[in-house]
């Protein structure tokens, strides 16, 4: 079970500062208006946090025209049912700071996104997500059993920035001790241009040992051999929460501490940074 | 108790993992505290102090 609470509170503290921007050819009137600058939280989506960011900007757009809003990253639009954390991760390599990300109001791209006509839409999205984690964990045992005030307690706790609201549920659900050991690991690798990868994958081998992130990318990768998936790697950097785990850390662990309130590890695989080893 | 985290990792890759993870939040987080925070935390005591 997820015990260690320097970790977790390390991880919920985690905010990624953001510059947004409204797309110069949708300033209606006016001068382009001053950019909006957020600590927003990785854990959190990007349409929980960014009430204040469309107040500021809706009054420059035609209100003839404006329809919801929406953002993009150096003309990729940004998933707004991924958490802020895997977005940076996935689109700027973590090496963009502030976060430039520009604001529109017309042009909806709706081949490439959902819309999010409210709250109540993200915690929707949101609750199916934990359903299936512990669907893959627990055979769904767990949440089932909750009460509807739990869900909620785990909903208010992500929405309002309460980590000991959102733990004091969530810590059932990371139970993995006995017989609610996970059964799979809740994950999802993400690639640039690529739909996600979500497979079946166990936190423990037939022979009692725990199976490493260097087992799950050699699981995604058809069980390759170790030459070619170094070489693979060598090029690339797999960031969880922002940071590169070694790649000898237990799957399992990794599962309990660093998965995103929604219950699932979500992994990042991204070309190397010029000049880095 | 922490002796199931002993279990599943050495304490010398926790703290290579805690270490990241406190180096993350020094370049991401500290040198932007000026910046508004997206949750206005203090909403809650507030309302509570009414």
């Amino acid at each position: 079970m997820a015990e260690d609470r320097e970790v977790l509170r390390e991880i919920w503290e985690g905010r990624i500062p953001v510059c947004f921007t409204l797309a110069e050819e949708e300033v209606y009137s006016g001068e382009q208006p001053d950019p909006y600058y957020l600590l927003v939280p990785r854990q959190s989506y990007f349409p929980l946090v960014t009430d204040k960011v469309q107040r500021h900007f809706v009054q420059s757009v035609d209100p003839e025209k404006h329809g919801e809003m929406w953002l993009e990253y150096e003309g990729q639009p940004l998933k707004w049912h991924y958490p802020v954390g895997v977005l940076f991760d996935l689109f700027t390599n973590g090496n963009c700071l502030p976060w430039k990300i520009t604001a529109h109001f017309q042009g909806f791209p709706e081949e490439e996104l959902l819309h999010c006509p409210s709250k109540e839409a993200i915690e929707s999205h949101f609750m199916s997500v934990v359903k299936e984690a512990d669907a893959l964990k627990h055979r769904g045992q767990l949440v089932n059993n909750m009460q509807k005030k739990d869900h909620k307690q785990l909903w208010t706790g992500l929405q309002n920035d309460k980590f000991d609201q959102f733990w004091s549920v969530n810590k059932k659900l990371m139970e993995s001790s006995g017989e609610d050991m996970f059964k799979y690991i809740p994950y999802r690798i993400y690639q640039i241009d690529r739909p996600y990868i979500q497979k079946l994958f166990r936190p423990v081998t037939e022979e009692g040992d725990y199976n490493t992130l260097a087992d799950l990318l050699k699981s995604v990768n058809g069980g390759e051999s170790t030459d070619n998936r170094e070489e693979v790697l060598k090029n690339r950097r797999v960031l969880i929460q922002g940071i590169e785990p070694p790649l000898e850390t237990p799957v399992l662990w990794l599962s309990e501490h660093l998965s995103y309130p929604d219950n699932f590890l979500h992994i990042c695989i991204v070309n190397k940074i010029k000049n880095e080893s | 108790d922490s002796s199931n985290i002993k279990q599943i990792i050495s304490p010398n890759l926790r703290a290579v993992l805690l270490n990241k993870l406190c180096h993350r939040n020094i370049v991401e987080v500290q040198q932007f505290q000026y910046i508004e925070q997206a949750v206005d935390k203090t909403s809650w005591m507030k309302k509570s102090s009414m």
